[in-house]
Order: structure tokens, then sequence, then C-alpha cells
């Protein structure tokens, strides 16, 4: 195990709601990722998960515990420096694909690398293309089929050279074979760069070849058997 | 500032056009309506500037006397006493060029020989014209470029004009510059002076004599002493800062009308501004997930905001430069009728204007649309992709409470300024624009609650009860604009049926004798036509009033000096006083004072006012104050004998006719028009005559009102159509679920119009308490500090009934195309791409 791990969580907790509606979602969860790891999260419907990712992602404040990503305590960030801190340390694939809609597949590549000030040196073409996606870099998400999209939004989480890549049920919208294919190159393509992958989802060939999966029960995060 | 980001924002507007150009069109509007009322403005104060300049050299002061006319012998007599100030005579007359309309046009006569080697008179008249024709010919006449383009005439073309009964044939020997260049204002006709005194038929008179003294003369003070009696010294400076101070009132008016009209603007900005930015709620979460920070979010929006903001400004400039055109002619009226003559033709550009209306519209945009940018950005990175939050209903509870209290305190403030009433005014409508919303999802929920059958009513309250925060903002919008409409409709209307009472209580005679024109020559005075009138048999009285003016304490009064039969008497409705106390002292040395004059002044029966009269400083005992509609500066009244007494006899301006018992107001006339009908530019007007007359002048004056009124529901009914498009476009996957489960066009048709309906009937429900609210204070507060008078509160219940129906007729009309759109969507459509 590497010294710093890039995920380090300790009695991370969460609320919704306020007063009587008040509801716990996560339950002093603890956990450790090191470098280069690829974690699958299991767990049912409402159970937390995208509350989790949510957390590691800096999009969302944890209700008590710590929470450190790449050694940095993002309880201690204001606003700004969490959103200094996703654009830099963090790659998300959202289930809905969530690309912008009025930038073009090459826009939507290129505005993580201009958010961080990092000139193109060829490598949306690279990833496009590693993604089967070269001939469309000039269109716009709705002129893509639901594979294609996803894939570019796995092209711009992965563009950046992120710290940590997480992903939300990125197959949860395709397929039986869409999503194969998806996920096949999708874990091909964060082991080759030794990226950190989070990953939550149904899907039994993710679990297959992840270093680890956990399940999410009632809040609690467990090792899954 | 990242170009990406920007790009992301910018082309959604511009893939939905139509949303684009509502936002745009609701900044246009709302700075057109402001822009438009201060060009007018702008053009009157323009206008008089130029028919106050003098058109002789460096003038810096003008000696006139009470009644108009200046002794050519005495001013002689002055120049030779005062060789070293330059003096320049002028004689001024008013005729009028027969067409239909008539068009009254100013002579003014001067002696460009006097001023002709010191002065710049040749540069504002121009250089190429025939100087020794100007002088040799009588009838040659200059006019400027644009009079003489309005008239249809140039150089060497005839143009007969009226002078009571006469006419005069002119000649145009020469073109002046434009009054913008310096050339003398518009509808002026320049002769030479002797030219000028024959044509207006007063030889060995002037009108006024223009004076230049250099502030290192220190000479003001003696000339003032060595002036005749009568005659006063007053500086331009001065004149013209008395004529503007005339419409300070009306301006004040107008450009609160105006501000309305921007402030329902407001709303239809801040609607769209709402929904540009709500409905790009997934976008900005989108990029705020991907480390777009909440200020770089901040500066696209803003900036989105600011380009917006220029370009519908820019727009609602050059609106407004044509709404002004049609403005400029109602104003224009108004203040000739009510205030001073000026030639108001052109409308004044001023750069400096522009730009300030172009600042207070760009930060009306800033202020509209920075409440949703704010909490847009504020939202977590986490929640930004999420629906909108629904309005606070306690939170606006409480700003409505406050913006009343703030009302409430404006109004308690021992002030006579008007804008403290604005404000209270302002302040009572926002605090009621605040509570719609509320009342509309409120009413809907109580409408709607407990187990019912879905039916489309159900489902279409269910949703405003929910959903309905854009409803309420369109219905919010509907209600300011028929609130204002509603308050000035009750305040013409009782302030019309006031004048209509006081009217025929004032109007007691049965004809009216005047001869408008004063420089009838070789016409009798009125006073003799008056001996003639007494002497037949069809008359029972007359009455006569002779008009002046004076200075005292309080600075230039109106004077009006009655001679009155007891018939009368009965006309003066007193506010303060008795009639016993006025008539008892009638000829003594008292007089009564009009509602404004006591007003302004701060009088009341018992105090004294202090007249310069020929013989010194008097002072007046004030008996009563007595209701005047006829000027808002008000006037000072006393009996002819105590005028005699105290100031120079005078030909009397007007006369009242009584008829004889059992003699009819017909043969009444018939008797004065067989025995004075052809005394040159005798006018006889019947009392119906000259009340319809009065009262049209009264409907001229808020003609200007109306329209300001008219464009303020424009601009409202625009906001509740881009309002119900923009809660069409939210609710589109629920309508499309609607259709899908099975409900027909029809019954989906019946839900959006219901919704409108519902929206519609609470808006204008509501705008009718808050009409007459704010009608009581327009006619309580506003009228008074504005113009002195009060007025008896009239409900016009048709017009306020007919209000009510023309806002739920709007509502449902804005309607049409969101609905037509909402059923149009299939299905499949909509929710495939949810």
């Amino acid at each position: 195990m590497n010294a710093i791990p890039v995920v380090a969580a300790c009695g991370l907790c969460m609320d919704y709601g306020a007063g009587d509606l008040r509801s716990r979602v996560l339950h002093d969860l603890d956990l450790r990722v090191d470098r280069g790891q690829f974690v699958v999260i299991l767990g049912r419907s409402g159970s937390g998960k995208s509350t989790l990712l949510h957390l590691l992602g800096a999009m969302d404040r944890a209700t008590a515990g710590t929470l450190e990503v790449g050694g940095t305590d993002l309880g201690a960030l204001d606003e700004e420096a969490r959103a200094r801190f996703r654009r830099r340390a963090i790659g998300f694939v959202f289930q809905a694909y969530n690309l912008l809609p009025t930038l073009s597949v090459r826009e939507n590549l290129l505005l993580p690398l201009q958010l961080n000030g990092i000139a193109d040196d060829g490598r949306c073409e690279r990833l496009l293309q590693r993604l089967g996606l070269a001939g469309k870099a000039a269109r716009f998400a709705d002129q893509l089929s639901g594979g294609e999209q996803q894939r570019v939004a796995i092209a711009r989480a992965l563009v950046h050279e992120p710290l940590l890549v997480l992903a939300d049920e990125p197959t949860g919208n395709l397929d039986e074979e869409s999503a194969r294919d998806v996920l096949a190159l999708f874990v091909e393509l964060v082991r080759a760069s030794g990226r950190t992958l989070i990953m939550a989802t149904h899907s039994t060939d993710a679990c297959a070849v992840a270093d680890r999966v956990l399940r999410l029960d009632h809040g609690h995060l467990v090792n899954a058997s | 500032m990242n170009t990406l980001l920007l790009r992301a924002t910018a082309r959604h507007l511009l893939r939905h056009p139509w949303q684009l150009g509502l936002a745009l069109l609701g900044i246009a509007l709302g700075v057109a309506v402001v822009c438009a009322v201060q060009l007018t403005q702008a053009s009157a104060r323009q206008a008089l500037g130029y028919a106050q300049r003098s058109l002789i050299g460096p003038s810096t002061h003008r000696i006139e006397s009470a009644d108009g006319r200046l002794d050519e012998q005495a001013y002689a007599a002055l120049a030779l006493r005062w060789p070293r100030l330059r003096f320049a005579p002028v004689v001024s007359g008013e005729v009028m060029l027969p067409g239909t309309p008539p068009r009254a046009l100013q002579i003014v006569g001067i002696d460009p020989l006097a001023e002709w080697q010191t002065g710049d008179t040749g540069a504002r008249l121009g250089q190429i014209f025939d100087l020794m024709r100007f002088l040799g010919t009588p009838g040659s006449t200059l006019v400027n470029t644009t009079t003489a383009s309005q008239l249809g005439v140039t150089r060497d073309d005839a143009l007969t004009v009226q002078i009571g009964a006469r006419s005069a044939t002119l000649e145009i020997i020469g073109l002046a510059p434009a009054a913008q260049a310096g050339g003398p204002a518009d509808d002026m006709l320049v002769m030479d002076i002797a030219s000028a005194q024959e044509v207006l038929g007063l030889a060995g008179q002037l009108s006024s004599i223009e004076v230049a003294l250099s502030p290192a003369h220190r000479s003001a003070r003696a000339l003032r002493a060595s002036l005749p009696t009568g005659w006063r010294l007053t500086s331009n400076a001065t004149r013209l800062g008395a004529a503007r101070e005339m419409t300070h009132a009306f301006d004040v008016n107008l450009t609160a009308l105006s501000l309305l009209a921007l402030m329902v603007g407001m709303f239809l900005i801040y609607n769209t501004s709402s929904f540009l930015v709500l409905q790009r709620r997934p976008l900005f979460g989108r990029l705020r997930a991907l480390g777009v920070s909440r200020r770089e979010l901040f500066t696209v929006l803003l900036c989105e905001a600011l380009v917006l903001g220029i370009t519908g400004c820019a727009a609602g400039l050059l609106l407004g430069r044509g709404i002004a055109g049609l403005l400029l002619e109602h104003v224009a009226r108004t203040i000739n009728d009510l205030y001073y003559r000026a030639a108001i033709t052109e409308v004044a550009t001023s750069p400096w204007l522009l730009a300030s209306i172009a600042t207070l519209g760009l930060a009306a945009t800033l202020v509209a649309a920075l409440p949703p940018i704010v909490a847009v950005t504020r939202a977590a990175a986490g929640d930004a992709g999420r629906a909108a939050r629904h309005p606070h209903y306690p939170r606006l509870i409480r700003f409505a409470l406050a913006a009343w209290a703030l009302a409430a305190v404006l109004l308690a403030l021992p002030t006579r300024a008007l804008l403290p009433g604005f404000g209270a005014l302002f302040a009572c409508l926002a605090g009621a624009a605040l509570l719609v919303p509320w009342l509309l999802a409120r009413g809907a929920a109580g409408l709607s609650a407990g187990p019912r059958h879905p039916t489309p009513s159900v489902l279409a309250l269910r949703a405003l009860s929910v959903h309905g925060h854009r409803a309420g903002l369109a219905a919010a919008a509907l209600m300011v604009a028929c609130a204002t409409g509603i308050a000035i409709t009750v305040m013409i209307a009782s302030f019309r049926v006031s004048v209509t009472d006081w009217l025929a209580a004032l109007l007691r005679a049965d004809i009216y004798v005047s001869l408008p024109t004063r420089a009838a020559a070789g016409g009798q005075p009125l006073a003799a036509v008056r001996t003639q009138i007494d002497a037949l048999p069809a008359v029972g009285a007359t009455s006569a009033v002779v008009r002046s003016s004076a200075r005292a304490d309080q600075g230039r009064i109106q004077l009006l000096a009655y001679d009155l039969p007891t018939a009368a008497r009965p006309g003066f409705q007193f506010v303060a006083g008795s009639a016993n106390a006025v008539w008892t002292d009638w000829h003594a040395d008292s007089v009564m004072i009009t509602e404004p004059f006591a007003y302004h002044h701060g009088l009341a029966p018992g105090d004294r006012l202090r007249i310069d009269t020929r013989a010194g400083t008097v002072s007046f005992r004030v008996t009563a104050v007595y209701r005047d509609y006829a000027s808002e500066r008000g006037s000072v009244a006393m009996s002819r004998d105590t005028y005699l007494r105290h100031f120079a006899a005078r030909d009397d301006d007007g006369l009242g006719v009584y008829a004889a018992p059992g003699v009819s107001a017909a043969a009444l006339e018939a008797a004065l028009r067989n025995a004075v009908g052809a005394t040159p530019g005798l006018r006889l007007q019947s009392n119906a005559s000259l009340r319809a007359l009065s009262l049209a002048v009264f409907d001229q004056t808020f003609a200007v009102t109306d329209l300001l009124r008219l464009l303020a529901l424009g601009v409202a009914f625009v906001g509740i159509v881009s309002a119900l498009l923009a809660q069409q476009m939210e609710r589109l996957t629920d309508y499309a679920l609607m259709r899908a489960l099975g409900f027909s066009r029809v019954e989906l048709l019946r839900v959006v119009l219901l919704q409108t309906l519902a929206a519609g009937s609470v808006a204008a429900s509501l705008a009718v308490p808050v009409g007459l609210v704010l009608a009581l204070l327009l006619i309580e507060v506003i009228n008074v500090r504005s113009f002195g008078w009060t007025m008896s509160l009239h409900l016009p219940w048709p017009a306020i009934v007919g209000a009510w129906v023309s806002a739920v007729c709007a509502a449902l009309l804005a309607a049409g195309y969101p609905a037509w759109r909402a059923t149009r969507q299939t299905p499949a459509s909509v929710l495939r791409n949810d």
C-alpha cells in the first residue's frame, strides 16, 4: 500500500432534511482507497451510493466525520476551494451522461483542460480515437447515441488526468452489449493511466474486474461477500 | 474569462430565440416608456428656452409691465437717461394662421439697427436677407427654416394671418437658421418693429425692452429704481426658472407614470431572467460538478445580463424616441393650454439624457436579473442541477408587511414634498405585488384541498398551488398594471366630477363675453361693450373680471378683480372661512384666495397678504379660501372697487351676462349678437359651450396620462405572455404525462386555461382594493402636494368592473399561444427527451 491513500474517510456521516424529517443516509463510514485501485460499491437503490460519490467528489459536505482525498481535507475547504479541487483532482462520470448540450464533443473535452489551464497537446484527439469517436468531434450531444454520449463523458472525466475518477452507475442507461463495451473501455483506460477509480454499479462484470467490492447497506460500508 | 464557459451558457440563448427576444423586449419596453417621457419633457424645456431666448444680442434682462404694454415715449426717455446701456425694444403679439386646425404664430418686432453694430443679431437671423427690404417694406418677415418647412413656404412667399377680426398679408423675405442652430424659435415671425406695431395695432407701444447689463455694471438696482411705475426689470434666468417651475408638478407626475411602466418592465425582466437562468440549472449543475466555481459562474451570468441589458436599452432608446414623437403632440397641447406658450414641435435628443436613461435601464435590468443569478450560483454543486425551489412565502409576506410599513412611515412624514408621496405609492404597490404568489397558491390549494377525483379542474389548481410560482409572477405583474389603471381611472373620474361640479356652481351666467386678442385695433374696450349690454332689456345683470398680476411677499401672483352681482356669489365654494365674512368685507382691503394658493403659501383665513400696489405695499386680510381648478399656482381675488383703489385701471378681461327673469338663454344670446355681435374680435359663449370647452381641456390634459397607462398595460401583457410561456416550458413533461395517461387535448387545454383564469382572477380581484387604495393616495396626497387641489372621491364602478374583466380577458388571451403549444406536443417526443 502507498503511504498516502487517495481516499481516507473516517466516521463519515451524511444526513438529509431537517427537524422531524431528518434522515441519516451514511452512518460512521470508514473507507481507504489506495492509488491505482479499482473499487466497486454495490447497494440497493437509495442505499447512499450516489451520496458517497458526491462526498468523495467534493460536491457535497459531510454532516460529520473526516474525509481526505489525495491528502486534502475536504471538510476544511470553502466553496471556492472545493470547486478548484474538483476541477483539478476529480473526474466524474454520471449515469445520465450529463454532457454540456451547448458544447460539441471536442469542446466538452476541452472544458476541463481550459479550467485547469492545460493546453491541448493532442490528448483530446487521442482519447476520442481510443473511444471510437474520432469522426464525431464536431457533433453535439443530441446527435449521439447513449453509448456514444457515455464514452464522451468518460473521455471528459479522464482528459485532465485527475487524481480520482468517480463513476455513478456509468452503464445504468445502456443496453447490455453497449454497457459491456463501455465498461471494458473505461476500465482499460483507467488501468492504463494508473488512475484510481471508484464506481457505484450493479454490474457483475465490473465486480469481476474490480480490485475490491464493497457494499453499502443501510448507510454502512461492508466488504461484499 | 473562460471562453468555453461563455459559449456553453450563451449558445442556449441563441438556440431559444423567443426567450431571448422576450428578455430583450421586457428591457426595451420599460426603457422606451421612460425614454419617451424624459425626451418629451426635455423637448418642452428646450422649446421654452428657445421661446424665452432673446433675438437681440447678449441680452441679460427684460423690462416689462403688468399689462404687457410699455409706452414708446417713456422708453425713449429711459434710453436717454441711460446712454451707456444697450436697450433693444420689442413688440410681440399672437396671430392666427387660418386653417384646419388654425395655428397660432408669434409676431416679434425688433429694431435691428439699434443692435446691428454691437449685437450678433445677424448671426441669429441669417446673414443673407435684404435689410433695406426688412426695414422699408411693411409686412416683411423672417421665419426659421423649421417653421418654413412645416408651413410649406419659402422665401418671397406670402403669408396671410388673422389678428382678431382683421387679416394681414406678410411677405417672407428670408429664412433664419433653425432654433437649434441659434435662430428664432419655431412659429415665430420676425419683423421690423414698426411693421409689427402696424400689423398688431400697437402704434406707440412696446411689449418689452431687452437690456444687456454686464456683471461689472451693477446697474440693475439703479435701473429698476428709475423705471416708470408699473414697469419691472427681471433677469432672463429668473424668467426661465419661473416658467420651468410652472410645469414642475406636471413633470413629476409624468415621470412617476413612466417609472411605473419601468417597474412593470422590471417584473418582465425578472421573470424572463429567472426563467433563462432556472431553465439552465442542469447545465450549471454540470459545470459546477466539473469544477466551475460560484464566482466564475456568477461572472458569466452577470456578463450575460449586461449584454442583454445593453442590447435591450439600445432598442428601448430607439423605441422611446418613436413614442416620444407620439407623446409630444399631447404634452405640447397640455403645456400650451395650461402653462406657457412655446412651440414644442421637435423631439430634443441630448446624448447626456440618453446616456442617463440607458444607465437607468441597465441598472433596472441588473437589479431584476440579480436575484435568480444569485440563487442559482449560491446553490451547492450537488444541488445546482436540481429543480428550483419554490418561493419562500413567509419571507415574501414579511417583505410585503415591511413595504407597507415603509409606506405608512413615508405618509406620516411632516412634509409636502412629492417624493415621499410617490415613495409611499410604490411601496404600497410593491407590498401588494409580493403577496400575489402566496394568495394564488393558497387560494388554489384551498379550492383543490381534500380527496377528490383528479378532474382537470383539480389538477389545474393543485399544480398552481405547488408549482405556481411562475404563474404567481405573471399574476403579480398583471395586478400591478391593473391596480395602477384602476387608481388612475378613479383619480381622473373623481377629478372630473369635482371639476364638473365646480364649473356647474361657478358658471352661473347664461352667456360669457370676451375679447381673446387684445391687439384688436379700433376695437372697443370690453368695458364699453358691457355698458351697451347692460342697457338691453333681456339682460338682468352682468359680472366682470379683470385678470392682472402683481408682486407680493410670495413672489409674482395672479390677481382677479371681480365685479359681481348677487346672483354670482353662490358660485364660490368655500373650503375655509365663511361666505358671510367674504361678502361683508368684500369692498374693504380684503381678499379671498384659491385652494392651491393657500396650500402653496401656507395661508388661511385671518392671515394677511402683503401686495405691492402703485402706492406701495398694502396688507390685505385673507377672508376665505375657495375651490378653484383653473390654475395650479392659485390666484387672489378681490372686488373691483378694492382693485381700483390700489392698482391702475385696466379693461375687463371677461363678462358674464345673466338673463332677465323670463328670458331664455337663447333669446339672450340672440339679443347680444344683435346688439354687440359686430364688435371686432368679440366672442360670445353660452354657459354650456364654455363648460364643454373647459372639460375638453381637462380631458386633453389627461390624454397623456391615459397613453402612459396603456403603455404600462402593454408592458404587463407582454410580461404575462412571457411568464405563461415559461410556465408551459417548465410543465411540458407533466402535460406530456397527462396526455400519455389519456387526457385529451381539450382536457389539457382546459387545465392550462383554468390555471390562467385562476391567476388572472386573483390578480384582477386583488387589483380592485389595491387600486382604490392607490387612488386615495393619488387624491389625498399626490394631487394635493402637486397642485394644492382637493377633490371628492368618486367611484366609477362600470369602469372598475370593466378593468377587472379586461384583466381576466388579457390573461386568457395571453395564455392562448402557450396553451396551444402545450397541446400540440406529442407525449412521446417530450418524454423521450426528458
